[in-house]
């Protein structure tokens, strides 16, 4: 966590000699005997094709937060992750998994030369944001891009499961993923029969401006998986786009009954009190208006976060789910979601 | 073109019907549907329904921030064509704009502001302090202020300011997640209090410029013949000035830096009524009042339920607006 002091400036061609100089005590030191990482390699596609990677990566970096989430959840602990400059962009639970990791810069930039000093054996980039400079990861470490900026419930396990691949650990994931889904099915079993609340997860911005959470979109999709209904009206907001801004307006219109309202230390919805408008809205007269965190809800986006919000939002809306009695120990595979 | 003094009084009255007409279509358009009976009866009695709240505190002050936005831009822009003799002048010259986009990207980069009132307080301070700068850099040596120097010491100043702008929203994606809407111009979730907190300085802004109309125009022929005319220019160029800051800072207060406006509807405005400034100004003020007012009813409605800034729209409409009467103009 020391190095976090990055030279942004001149980067082109310090970039460039302190690479080859890396690349040079890399080669040296794997032909010296290095022996774990010089071992076998084997093929792992990805969205930019297939890279040789180790058998079993053993300093991985990931630039995206779905990404360090997933090796979270796979109790793989990355060297160096991009932490947008302040470790409290992940979530705390995420932290105590991975343990020790070395910041690297931010998602829109990550630090290329302190990536090149941590001498990693694999990277995990973003098809979204590091397709431009997928060649100077490669030459600093293989690297695999996958997809997870607009993911849902069903994509972000695909991505698990390819990350997965790509560290050689595709049993854990299976063997996680079972066990998120028993989870998942017993959280579902406590949402109540006759309850037909909407929900709805929004993200405020300036006053009277919100952003709509669209249907397919992460959270929806995780709110659905566990039998919370979701607005339908969400569905005319795209879940790929991070600028679909209502007023307030547009948010009495589709006037959910309940609100999930995703927030941190700039984010907060104290320029809404006041308005008439949302003192009307059907959640706020049912007292029906939650505050989330948004490291959680919306940056986060893999299955450790994906158990904690199904975990937080059903608990909200419908109490303690099961977990202090015999139903901790749901067995996996019995019951499929149920939507 | 319209010449006698009763045609442009009768033309003036019609575009102020027009712009009456404008400010009930966009009372009456929404991301809800509410019918034009519904609108007249949350005037008529309010009856605290769902509707009567949405007309009252969310469409009718932003109806009303429309018309003045737009009114405050495009007299700015009209002064400034005047004051630097540059057909392309609006007031982003004297660097209002990045100003004011500096100063709010600041406070939310380094204070994490998010409330719309201290933007407003913000960037008007910004705007203030860049015009003053550039305004003040610009006179300093000898001679008059050439209209050249101005655009030259805006353009750099602005640049300036615009690259720091960027770095901080390079630095801190979580600043430019904040106001990505402000940025590009919005009119999305003004109220009546903050239209109040500008009105003043529209109101001074507006009284100004048409105070100074006569002496534009005069200015318009050349510092000689102003001066000829018994004007003391430097005096008349920085009360102008003082007016373009008041009213591009109003309007960049309230919406944000708006695009377009300032510089096409001046040219429009001129084609009709001529050069003199006496109705250049008055024409500006309304028919800005209407294009902007239209520009934030296709904004709300062209993508529904969700809105697109309304910069984003008077980029879209003004950009071939101004191809078309550039091309028209070298045709004459």
């Amino acid at each position: 966590m020391s190095s976090r002091v990055g030279n942004r400036g001149r980067r082109g061609i310090g970039t460039v000699s302190l690479l080859a100089a890396v690349l040079l005590l890399v080669t040296a030191c794997a032909g010296g005997g290095g022996g774990d990482t010089a071992g076998a390699t084997r093929p792992v596609a990805h969205d930019m094709g297939e890279t040789m990677v180790p058998d079993r990566p053993q300093r991985v970096v990931a630039l995206e937060f779905p990404y360090v989430d997933m090796l979270a959840s796979l109790d793989a602990s990355p060297v160096g992750v991009v932490d947008d400059g302040d470790p409290e962009n992940l979530i705390p639970q995420v932290r105590e998994r991975i343990g020790e990791w070395q910041s690297v810069g931010t998602r829109a930039e990550p630090d290329l030369e302190q990536i090149a000093n941590l001498q990693p054996d694999l990277i995990i980039a973003d098809n979204d944001r590091h397709a431009g400079i997928y060649d100077e990861l490669s030459a600093i470490a293989p690297t695999v891009v996958f997809t997870v900026r607009y993911s849902g419930y069903q994509e972000t396990l695909d991505v698990t499961r390819k990350v997965a691949e790509a560290l050689n650990r595709t049993d854990a994931a299976n063997a996680e993923i079972d066990r998120l889904n028993g989870r998942l099915d017993a959280f579902a079993r406590t949402v109540p029969e006759g309850d037909k609340r909407q929900t709805l997860a929004i993200i405020p911005r300036e006053r009277g401006t919100a952003q709509i959470q669209g249907k397919g979109s992460y959270v929806a999709d995780v709110l659905e998986r566990v039998g919370v209904p979701y607005a339908p009206e969400a569905a005319a907001f795209p879940a790929d786009s991070d600028s679909s801004s209502v007023g307030l307006e547009g948010l009495a219109e589709i006037d959910p009954d309940v609100l999930f309202v995703m927030t941190d230390a700039e984010t907060t919805m104290d320029d809404w009190q006041g308005s008439e408008v949302w003192q009307s809205l059907r959640a706020v007269r049912a007292g029906d208006v939650y505050p989330v965190d948004r490291a959680l809800w919306t940056r986060s986006r893999g299955l450790v976060s994906m158990e904690l919000i199904a975990d937080e939002g059903t608990g909200m809306l419908y109490g303690r789910a099961p977990e202090g009695g015999g139903a901790a120990g749901v067995d996996p595979g019995t019951g499929g979601p149920s939507n | 073109m319209l010449r006698s003094r009763y045609a442009l009084l009768l033309g003036l009255a019609v575009c102020t019907a027009v712009l009456a007409v404008g400010l009930v279509v966009s009372i009456h358009f929404g991301a809800s549907r509410i019918g034009v009976m519904d609108v007249l009866r949350a005037f008529a009695d309010h009856d605290g329904s769902r509707d009567d709240l949405i007309v009252r505190t969310i469409r009718v002050p932003r109806a009303l921030g429309a018309a003045l936005v737009g009114a405050c831009l495009a007299v700015a822009g009209a002064i400034m064509q005047g004051l630097t003799r540059n057909p392309l002048a609006d007031p982003g010259i004297l660097g209002i704009n990045a100003g004011a986009a500096f100063a709010v990207v600041t406070a939310v980069f380094v204070f994490g502001t998010t409330s719309l009132s201290t933007y407003a307080l913000v960037a008007f301070v910004g705007a203030a302090v860049a015009a003053t700068l550039v305004y003040g850099i610009g006179s300093v040596g000898r001679g008059e202020m050439g209209p050249m120097r101005l655009a030259i010491v805006g353009a750099a100043v602005a640049a300036l300011l615009s690259s720091f702008t960027t770095a901080m929203l390079i630095l801190s994606e979580q600043t430019l997640d904040t106001i990505r809407f402000w940025l590009a111009g919005s009119l999305l979730g003004r109220d009546l209090a903050l239209l109040q907190q500008i009105s003043p300085y529209v109101c001074a802004g507006l009284l100004l410029a048409l105070a100074l109309s006569r002496r534009i125009t005069a200015l318009m022929l050349g510092d000689d013949v102003a001066t000829g005319l018994g004007q003391r220019t430097r005096l008349t160029k920085s009360l102008a000035a003082l007016s373009v800051v008041l009213l591009a800072g109003s309007a960049v207060a309230v919406a944000g830096p708006v695009g377009f406006i300032g510089l096409v509807v001046p040219h429009a405005v001129r084609f009709v009524v001529g050069l003199d400034y006496r109705w250049i100004l008055p024409y500006s003020a309304v028919v800005g009042g209407i294009v902007l007012l239209g520009a934030d009813i296709v904004s709300r409605v062209a993508l529904r339920p969700q809105e697109i800034p309304v910069g984003v729209t008077t980029a879209l409409v003004g950009a071939p607006f101004f191809i078309y009467l550039a091309r028209s103009r070298a045709r004459q």
